[in-house]
């Protein structure tokens, strides 16, 4: 049998784009950049490839392990973009004066590993991404104008029925806080809010049990009795014989000192399971409270209140969908969900998600994040949020005229090939496209002895 | 038209139970001598068997250079191109379960979970280098660890035993193939709490052009297919035989089958002993599953029944075997009539 050369196949989840589907996203792309442009953002555009660690910094689990990286020639590990955010806040902080607002506009594609088996997942492992971001304000004022500005630009497009679904991780972190869990307990719910928000309580208390965040009479808490275990019989060990001989177990690249002291800290830290216990009881009911405004936040306050915990972050909450309603949004246009949750651990106030009215798809997102300078590496906090449109989906569900393309004139090439150029030329002359049309030369080998 | 090429891991774990399987379904393989990577199997002529090792098995099959092949579902997942050629044949031979599991030196007291591992790795990281984990499997490893948090990690590829890597110095930690955790433990190591990367077993998976292509390869494949799913389901059987005395095959029928399901899966098989004189002694045999089995006996012994009987059986057929039409249904999108029209 003789090996035959297969033609190569694009990659699962990535597509193609015609002339058509371009001219309408570069139709949408101008209209929406210029919408953002009159209020005062400017264009800027990040590499595409960059270093790995602009992404895995203080960035969830969820996006790292979706990076497509890899060691470049230079020796750097790098990964294509999966996000333009962090990019374009390190040109605001390192390239802009320090003491303004900047605000900052975007597009272009990103790159998010998607397994082709995974339903739930991006159908796409390449996507775009058109966004601004609004660096340097604390004000309640500046979140309003963010959303306002996001819906704004759909309605200048013909998607005049978009709507907003806002959150505030910030009221979730702060209850926590007061509530007394630790850093990693904190972690731990706020990943869980989708699962709390589905209302799988269960699941989310029995990994509790089994990472050893809670105790349970029935099922022992395997993790923290077998730390009891380990040191107790350490100490034992050490007690009977001494301590050369009871460190002798081999502890690899770390020393017994390393491992003790992280044991010791991490014993101190050590959840109490009744403040836990009171944290998911608040979150699993916090998380499941949406719906119009005025009703979904007197819930909230009212369940806030029952845990002994104190609301005025919800005031903040309220600031900002004032504003944006000042600022022109329609009241009826926005909803409130304390469910919103995202994987990506930088966001610490309002989260917003915009939704098309006509379907389930999410037309995009944003939030305030005023962690990321810090967790990027700059010692400063600078206050910043911004949203980016998921760009293809706005593009299919805007209004363009489709048939916008001009239809290419073919001149065929006869015996006289320089009145075919000539005729080609004084058709693109007056404007019009013109191509000359070759005999075609391509031969089909389907039936060649290939077996 | 040409054989099927069935490639079968060489040595490993899954080396014995493959042969095992092979030769429970009566399609053992007869190899010239041990040094020799083909074979075939007498009861099967047009198969090729291929000794290879089952990282390269799946890697084998997309590339078209073998049609069906057993591996286990960690190294098909760990080595198949998405979208790519291999199909998953039968998901589950019933042997090779094992688990990939993320293991620490056991005198990491302080490291039970996953969440303790992201805080070492930026411990280390934080004094200047990253925390190395060897693993055959850098693939799953490297996804399950960034989907937890362990984003600053250097993977060591190993091809060799692994388990001593932490005490000679080569990685921190390891991520291995595990069936019982014996040769973790005894090498000083401990498997995390939330530590399984994937549950694995043997299964077998398939090239999708070539058998969607051959029809003489896809029906190699379907009579492999069928053995080993009869026998599979046969395992769970036995075959229970016992005379009972009555007055006629119709009587013993129903007494039989008074008791609801203990009938057998089709019900009895009722033949009269011919003993020479006016019979009135039957042997019954049924198919009960193999959970059933005391308590088919104890039925029997009530009716009066002496000469009890239970076999093992070697396959148990059914109207379809349905591994042959899952196959047929994932075929699809391969079959070149299909991409014609």
């Amino acid at each position: 049998m003789t090996p035959s050369i297969q033609p190569v196949k694009r990659l699962p989840n990535m597509q193609d784009l015609s002339e058509k589907q371009i001219r309408a996203r570069q139709h949408v792309a101008k209209k929406l950049l210029g919408n953002l442009s009159l209020r005062g953002y400017e264009q800027v555009e990040t590499p595409i490839l960059e270093q790995s660690e602009l992404y895995i910094r203080k960035s969830g689990g969820g996006l790292s392990a979706r990076l497509y990286d890899f060691n470049e020639p230079g020796g750097f590990d790098v990964s294509l973009r999966p996000e333009i955010t962090a990019a374009v806040l390190r040109i605001a902080i390192e390239d802009r004066e320090s003491s303004r607002t900047t605000r900052l506009m975007y597009e272009g594609p990103v790159f998010r590993y998607a397994a082709p088996d995974d339903l739930e997942g991006d159908s796409t492992r390449q996507f775009n991404q058109l966004g601004a971001e609004l660096i340097g304000p604390n004000a309640p004022e500046a979140d309003g104008e963010i959303i306002a500005a996001s819906l704004e630009g759909l309605e200048d497009i013909g998607i005049d029925s978009a709507y907003v679904v806002i959150g505030h991780v910030g009221i979730i972190l702060n209850a926590l806080e007061q509530i007394g869990v630790t850093e990693r307990a904190k972690n731990f719910l706020v990943n869980a809010i989708p699962e709390l928000k589905n209302g799988n309580v269960d699941d989310v208390r029995n990994r509790a049990i089994e990472l050893g965040f809670i105790s349970d009479a029935i099922v022992p808490d395997e993790q923290a009795e077998a730390d009891r275990e380990r040191l107790a019989s350490t100490i034992k060990q050490v007690m009977t014989k001494g301590i050369g001989v009871s460190l002798a177990q081999n502890t690899g690249s770390r020393s017994p000192e390393e491992i003790i002291a992280r044991l010791s800290r991490k014993l101190s830290q050590a959840e109490n399971p009744d403040q836990f216990g009171a944290a998911l009881e608040m979150l699993a009911k916090l998380a499941t409270v949406n719906g119009t405004v005025s009703e979904s936040m007197q819930q909230a306050r009212q369940l806030l209140s029952d845990s002994g915990v104190r609301s005025e972050l919800c005031d903040q909450l309220q600031a900002v969908i004032d504003s944006a309603i000042t600022e022109g949004v329609d009241a009826s246009r926005i909803t409130v969900d304390f469910g919103l949750a995202r994987g990506v651990a930088y966001y610490t106030g309002v989260l917003f998600d915009i939704y098309a009215k006509s379907s389930e798809t999410t037309l995009g997102g944003g939030g305030r994040y005023d962690g990321l300078t810090r967790a990027l590496g700059y010692m400063k906090d600078v206050p910043a949020l911004g949203f980016a449109y998921n760009f293809d989906a706005v593009v299919e569900l805007a209004d363009v005229n489709s048939n916008s393309t001009d239809p290419i004139e073919n001149v065929p090439l006869e015996s006289d090939y320089p009145a075919a150029v000539a005729k080609a030329q004084s058709l693109r002359n007056s404007g019009k496209r013109a191509a000359i049309e070759y005999p075609y030369g391509g031969v089909d080998r389907t039936e060649a002895p290939n077996e | 038209m040409s054989n099927l090429r069935f490639a079968i891991p060489s040595t490993g774990a899954l080396y014995d139970g493959t042969a095992k399987l092979l030769s429970d379904c009566g399609l053992g393989v007869r190899r010239a001598n041990s040094r020799r990577y083909t074979a075939d199997i007498p009861a099967l002529p047009g198969v090729d068997v291929l000794y290879q090792r089952q990282s390269d098995i799946t890697i084998e099959i997309d590339g078209g250079s073998a049609d069906i092949g057993i591996v286990g579902l960690d190294r098909f997942y760990e080595s198949r191109l998405e979208q790519g050629d291999t199909v998953l044949v039968h998901e589950g031979l019933g042997f090779g379960d094992s688990k990939l599991v993320i293991a620490v030196p056991d005198a990491w007291l302080d490291v039970t979970n996953m969440a303790d591992l992201a805080e070492i790795a930026l411990e280390f990281r934080a004094r200047g280098r990253d925390l190395r984990i060897a693993t055959k499997y850098p693939r799953l490893v490297k996804r399950f660890l960034n989907e937890n948090g362990v984003n600053y990690v250097n993977m060591v590829h190993v091809s060799g035993g692994l388990e001593a890597a932490p005490v000679m110095g080569y990685a921190d930690i390891i991520a291995d193939i595990t069936a019982t955790g014996t040769t973790l433990r005894e090498n000083g190591l401990r498997i995390l709490v939330d530590g399984v990367v994937i549950s694995s077993q043997s299964a077998i998976v398939g090239g999708g052009s070539a058998l969607a292509n051959d029809p003489q390869k896809l029906d190699l494949a379907r009579e492999i297919l069928e053995k080993i799913e009869a026998n599979l389901r046969a395992r769970k059987f036995q075959r229970v035989t016992c005379d009972l005395e009555g007055e006629s095959e119709d009587e013993v029928a129903r007494q039989v089958m008074s008791r609801k399901g203990l009938g057998g899966l089709d019900g009895p098989t009722i033949s009269a002993v011919h003993t020479g004189k006016r019979s009135t002694w039957f042997t019954v045999q049924v198919l009960v599953r193999k959970s059933e089995l005391s308590e088919v006996v104890g039925h029997f012994r009530n009716l009066g029944g002496i000469g009890i009987t239970a076999n093992d059986v070697q396959y148990v057929y059914r109207d379809r075997c349905e591994a042959y039409e899952s196959l047929l249904e994932r075929l699809k999108p391969y079959s070149n009539k299909q991409v014609q029209s």
